[in-house]
């Protein structure tokens, strides 16, 4: 028999089933699908308890940043390469935003529904480095070093992800977005 | 005080100074550059509209109360696992008798699968199983999966015949649902291996295949170990060992698949 170390159940459930909601978040905007998410959580869920035994850290944000990378390990090994072609072209081709008739004045509930489809539509239309980027900058609100150690790059690279992203998403909504400084 | 910056300097460090990534000397230069650019300032403005776009527009989403107990339970298992295999015997088979009758049924029955191979002199599937295992897990850790990675079979095969003196079968699975991400080599309970490398949905499967030796007898069978499940079987006087995470009936396929096409 290999060594194999004691999970210790109560910690685990303390230090990272927090997190879970944030990791199914991230591996579904990565993903771009319910069921993919499912497994691509639940396989890295499997590995956080395998490994967990190896984690040195207990504030919250780090081991937070560490399933995050876990996540994304699994994602990038098993789906990136043989799901993004095929998605992408869907996303670009259907026609995803006429949930609402553009002829009949939108009340702003609808209008505010729009916005979202087409937010979403143009992040997954994002190769996976720049996804995964918007995903931990704007939902998890990740500063750069964190995001530099989740996708185990440099910070110079994020930076420039983080501008790549940005520009192709004002490209396309332009048009959408508000550009009046509202704040 | 920085020196002023040109708008493409600027353009670069946009970002980071939205994102209040810039030390207090960067976050002026910028600031003070834009105050006098008009369009720096309309630049600015697109992308704050980009950001509160994207906050808006991508909630955060909850895991489902399904994957979460599924997740639980695995936390459970690994747990008691674990205690069982650092446990002395008769405490554990103590502990399986009142927490596991089902398992205890399982138990019984790799006991006599036991005693039959021992009887037989060859490879004891336990001990060959917790091998292949830790090789498993080791390909995971390590991220040293493969070799040589390429879904091509007749990439791989020709990799391993240059390596070993035995020619493992490589096959693709990929229409079925296993595609082959490519192979390494191990040396797995005594035996050089030739180890495919295949996935399933999420879940990496590990395939060893060495040569039986002469005379030796292999028993096929299922077990599952540490959380993960070994599914041994024999064809052409090759041994072969399937590892994974994923559900024992994705390895019954595999295997299936391996024994239904026929090389010519």
């Amino acid at each position: 028999m290999g060594r194999l170390e004691t999970v210790d159940v109560t910690r685990f459930e303390q230090m990272v089933l927090p997190h879970l909601d944030a990791a199914y978040t991230l591996a579904r905007y990565l993903t771009r699908d319910r069921d993919d998410a499912d497994d691509v959580v639940q396989e890295a869920a499997f590995r956080a308890i395998r490994y967990f035994h190896t984690l040195r850290k207990d504030n919250p944000r780090e081991v937070r940043a560490w399933l995050f990378s876990i996540v994304r390990r699994v994602y990038m090994t098993t789906y990136a390469d043989r799901r993004h072609t095929a998605t992408a072209s869907v996303s670009l081709d259907e026609p995803t935003l006429q949930l609402v008739d553009p002829h009949e004045a939108p009340d702003a509930a609808a209008e505010h529904a729009l916005v979202r489809e087409r937010v979403q539509a143009a992040v997954d239309r994002l190769p996976d480095v720049l996804r995964e980027v918007v995903v931990l900058r704007e939902v998890e609100q990740c500063s750069y070093q964190e995001i530099a150690t989740i996708t185990s790059v440099p910070i110079g690279t994020v930076m420039s992800r983080v501008s790549r992203a940005r520009a192709r998403l004002a490209v396309m909504l332009r048009g959408m977005i508000e550009t009046g400084d509202m704040q | 005080m920085m020196r002023p910056l040109s708008c493409d300097e600027v353009d670069r460090w946009l970002d980071a100074a939205i994102d209040d990534e810039l030390s207090a000397d960067e976050r002026l230069a910028v600031v003070t550059h834009v105050a006098a650019c008009a369009r720096c300032t309309a630049r600015e403005r697109e992308l704050r509209g980009v950001q509160r776009a994207l906050r808006d527009g991508l909630p955060k989403l909850t895991a489902s109360p399904a994957l979460r107990e599924r997740v639980r339970m695995h936390l459970r298992e690994a747990a008691q696992s674990t205690a069982l295999a650092s446990q002395p015997r008769p405490s554990w088979v103590y502990r399986w008798r009142v927490h596991h009758v089902p398992a205890l049924a399982l138990a019984f029955v790799f006991g006599v699968g036991l005693m039959w191979w021992r009887g037989h002199g060859s490879e004891t599937m336990p001990s060959v199983a917790s091998q292949v295992v830790d090789s498993h897990i080791r390909s995971l850790m390590a991220d040293h999966l493969t070799d040589v990675r390429s879904t091509d079979q007749h990439t791989v095969k020709p990799w391993f015949a240059r390596k070993i003196d035995f020619a493992p079968r490589v096959e693709d699975f990929s229409a079925q649902g296993f595609p082959l991400v490519g192979g390494r080599l191990d040396y797995v309970a005594g035996h050089a291996a030739a180890t495919l490398v295949y996935t399933r949905r999420a879940h990496v499967i590990n395939l060893f295949i060495w040569p039986l030796p002469p005379n030796a007898r292999m028993t096929d069978g299922h077990m599952s170990l540490k959380g993960y499940s070994v599914r041994s079987w024999h064809n052409d006087g090759m041994a072969y060992w399937a590892v994974s995470d994923a559900a024992s009936g994705e390895l019954v396929s595999l295997e299936a698949l391996y024994q239904g096409v026929k090389t010519p």
